[in-house]
C-alpha cells in the first residue's frame, strides 16, 4: 500500500497527466451517456469524473489493472452498486435520455433492461428451463405456460445453448459445465429483452474453447443488444469490441475505436498497459 | 533511439530482450546489405571482377538473415500477441527486412552487371557516369538505415526527400546512355548493362525511402505509404 501511495506521488502519475479523457469518449445517439459520474465507497473515491457514452448495438471492452474503477462503472450502469450501503454515485447516467438514478425509476426494472453477466457463472439451484422462465414469470411478460416456452426456447437459442440441453431442459442448471452454465446464464439475462446486457469478465473462468464460444455469441448478440463487457484479457477486448475504454486509478484515460487503441493508442497509460510494460 | 518507441520496460524482461535481439539483427542485416552495395558499386568502378563475384556470392547470406528475422517475427507474434508499438515494430520489422532483401538482390544486379560487361574503355567510363548516382544512393541507404536505428521520425522524412533527387539523376543518365548507343551503336551492350545497373541502383532507392517510411509508421503509427512528400510532412506533424 505504501508503495501504490508513493506510485501516485510521482509525477509520471499525478493526476494531471490523465485528469481528463483523451480519445472519442462521447458519441452522437448514444445508448447509455454518463457524465461526470463520481463514486465512493465511504471515504474511498473509486470512480473521478468519469464521461462515457456507449454506443447503441455495438460492444464496448473497459478494460484497465485490478482496482481501476472498470467493475465499479459497469456496476452503476444497472444500479447493482445500491446494494452497497456506503456506494455513493453522482453525476449524470442516462439510459436511452432517461435519468437511470431518477427516483421514478425502478432499479428492478431498469435491471431488466440492463441485465449482467457475472464472471463465475451462478445459475439457480434449479432446472435448466426455470433458470430462463424464471424472469419472464416474475415480471409478467408471458401470458401463458406456452408463452413461456417459447421464451425459453429463443432465449436458449439465441445463447446458443438449445441444441446442447433440448433433451434435459429439466435438468439441474449446475449440472452443465462451465462454459454451458455461463450460456444458460447469458439465456436467463436474453430471457427478459433486455436492451443492454453488461458482462464482467464472463469468460475468464472458462477454458479456451467455451471462451471462443462466448465470443463469437457475444458477437451475434451485438445485432441486437448493446454490450459493455468488462475484461482482462487485452486479445479478448481486441476481438470482440468496437471500442475500448482504458481505465486507470478511477478514471478513464482513454476511449477509442478499438483497432486504433490496440495499433496507436495516444496515452503513454494505455499503451504500458497494453503492451505489458511497467506504469 | 527517440523516445516515443522505447523497446524495453516490459514487465517481462525476456520480451525486452526478444525485441531488442531482434532490433539487433535488423541492423546486422542493414549493415550486410549496406556493404553488398558498396561493394558492387566498387567492383563496377574499379572493374574489380573478383569483389563483383564476392557479393554475388554474399547474396545467400543476405537471404538467410531474412529468413532468420522473419522466424523470430512470427515466434513473436505467436507467443507474445505483441500490441500497440510493440506490434507496430514487429511488423515494420518485417517489411523492412523484406525491403533489405530487395536492395540485396539489386546490389548482387551490380555485381552480376559488372561481369558481363566487355572490359574496354567505353565500358569504364560508362562505369564512372554511375559513380554520382551510386553516391546519392548509397548515401540515402545510409540514412534510411540511420533512422530505423534511431527511430529517427525527422531524419526519415528528410530521407524520403532524396528519392526525387535520385529519380532525377536516374533519368538524366538514361538519357545520356540513349545519345550514346544512338551515337555508336558498338557501345550498346555496355551501355545497356550499364543501365540496368542505373535502374538496379534507383530501385535501392525506393527501398530506402519504403524504410523510411516503415520507421513512421512504427514510431507515430501513422501510414504515410503512396502520398506526397508534402502530404507526408503534413500528416506526421498532426
Amino acid at each position: 500500500m505504501q508503495q501504490r501511495n508513493k506510485k501516485t506521488a510521482s509525477p509520471s502519475l499525478s493526476l494531471g497527466n490523465f485528469a481528463s479523457t483523451i480519445g472519442e469518449n462521447l458519441l452522437n445517439d448514444a445508448k447509455i451517456s454518463t457524465r461526470d459520474v463520481n463514486v465512493s465507497y465511504g471515504d474511498k473515491q473509486a470512480i473521478y469524473d468519469a464521461s462515457l457514452d456507449i454506443g447503441r448495438n455495438q460492444v464496448i471492452a473497459l478494460i484497465g489493472p485490478s482496482g481501476c474503477g472498470k467493475s465499479t462503472f459497469l456496476r452503476c450502469l444497472n444500479r447493482m452498486n445500491d446494494t452497497i450501503g456506503i456506494c455513493k454515485v453522482s453525476g449524470k447516467l442516462m439510459l436511452d435520455g432517461e435519468d437511470i438514478y431518477a427516483k421514478k425509476m425502478d432499479p428492478v426494472l431498469l435491471r431488466a433492461r440492463v441485465g449482467m453477466v457475472f464472471q463465475k457463472p451462478n445459475p439457480f439451484p434449479k432446472s435448466i428451463y426455470d433458470n430462463v422462465a424464471y424472469g419472464p414469470r416474475i415480471h409478467g411478460l408471458a401470458r401463458s405456460n406456452a408463452e413461456v416456452d417459447e421464451i425459453v426456447i429463443t432465449s436458449l437459442e439465441k445463447a446458443g445453448l438449445f441444441e446442447e440441453v433440448k433433451d434435459r431442459l429439466n435438468a439441474p442448471g449446475t449440472s452443465l459445465s462451465g462454459g454451458q452454465q455461463q450460456r444458460l446464464c447469458i439465456a436467463r439475462t436474453i430471457a427478459v429483452s433486455p436492451e443492454v446486457i453488461l458482462m464482467d469478465e464472463p469468460a475468464s473462468a472458462l477454458d479456451p474453447i467455451a471462451t471462443a464460444i462466448i465470443e463469437e455469441l457475444i458477437d451475434e448478440l451485438r445485432q441486437n443488444y448493446t454490450i459493455v463487457i468488462v475484461t482482462h484479457s487485452m486479445q479478448q477486448a481486441a476481438r470482440v469490441s468496437q471500442r475500448t475504454a482504458y481505465f486507470h486509478m478511477g478514471r478513464i484515460v482513454e476511449v477509442g475505436d478499438t483497432n486504433r487503441i490496440f495499433t496507436n493508442p495516444r496515452h503513454e497509460m494505455t499503451e504500458n498497459y497494453i503492451t505489458g510494460k511497467f506504469g | 533511439m527517440n523516445q516515443d518507441t522505447p523497446l524495453g520496460g516490459h514487465i517481462s524482461k525476456r520480451f525486452d530482450n526478444e525485441l531488442e535481439d531482434m532490433r539487433h539483427q535488423v541492423l546486422a542485416m542493414g549493415g550486410l546489405v549496406e556493404t553488398q552495395v558498396a561493394n558492387g558499386l566498387r567492383g563496377l568502378f574499379e572493374s574489380d571482377s573478383e569483389l563483383a563475384r564476392r557479393v554475388v556470392q554474399d547474396d545467400d547470406k543476405v537471404d538467410r538473415m531474412e529468413v532468420d528475422i522473419d522466424d523470430q517475427c512470427l515466434k513473436i507474434l505467436a507467443r507474445r500477441q505483441p500490441a500497440a508499438s510493440d506490434l507496430r515494430l514487429v511488423v515494420a520489422i518485417i517489411k523492412t527486412i523484406n525491403d533489405l532483401e530487395r536492395i540485396g538482390d539489386q546490389a548482387e544486379k551490380l555485381g552480376r552487371n559488372q561481369l558481363e560487361l566487355i572490359d574496354d574503355d567505353a565500358g569504364s567510363s560508362h562505369c564512372m557516369k554511375l559513380e554520382h548516382l551510386g553516391n546519392l544512393v548509397s548515401k540515402m541507404l545510409n540514412k534510411a538505415l540511420d533512422s530505423f536505428a534511431r527511430m529517427d521520425v525527422d531524419e526519415a522524412l528528410k530521407t524520403i526527400g532524396l528519392d526525387e533527387k535520385i529519380n532525377a539523376e536516374f533519368d538524366g543518365m538514361m538519357r545520356q546512355l540513349i545519345t550514346h548507343m544512338m551515337e555508336d551503336p558498338r557501345t550498346i551492350r555496355n551501355a545497356l548493362r550499364v543501365s540496368w545497373c542505373a535502374r538496379a541502383l534507383e530501385r535501392i532507392g525506393d527501398h530506402s525511402k519504403n524504410i523510411c517510411e516503415h520507421v513512421v509508421f512504427l514510431v507515430r503509427g501513422k501510414d504515410v505509404r503512396h502520398i506526397g512528400l508534402k502530404e507526408q510532412v503534413e500528416m506526421v506533424s498532426e
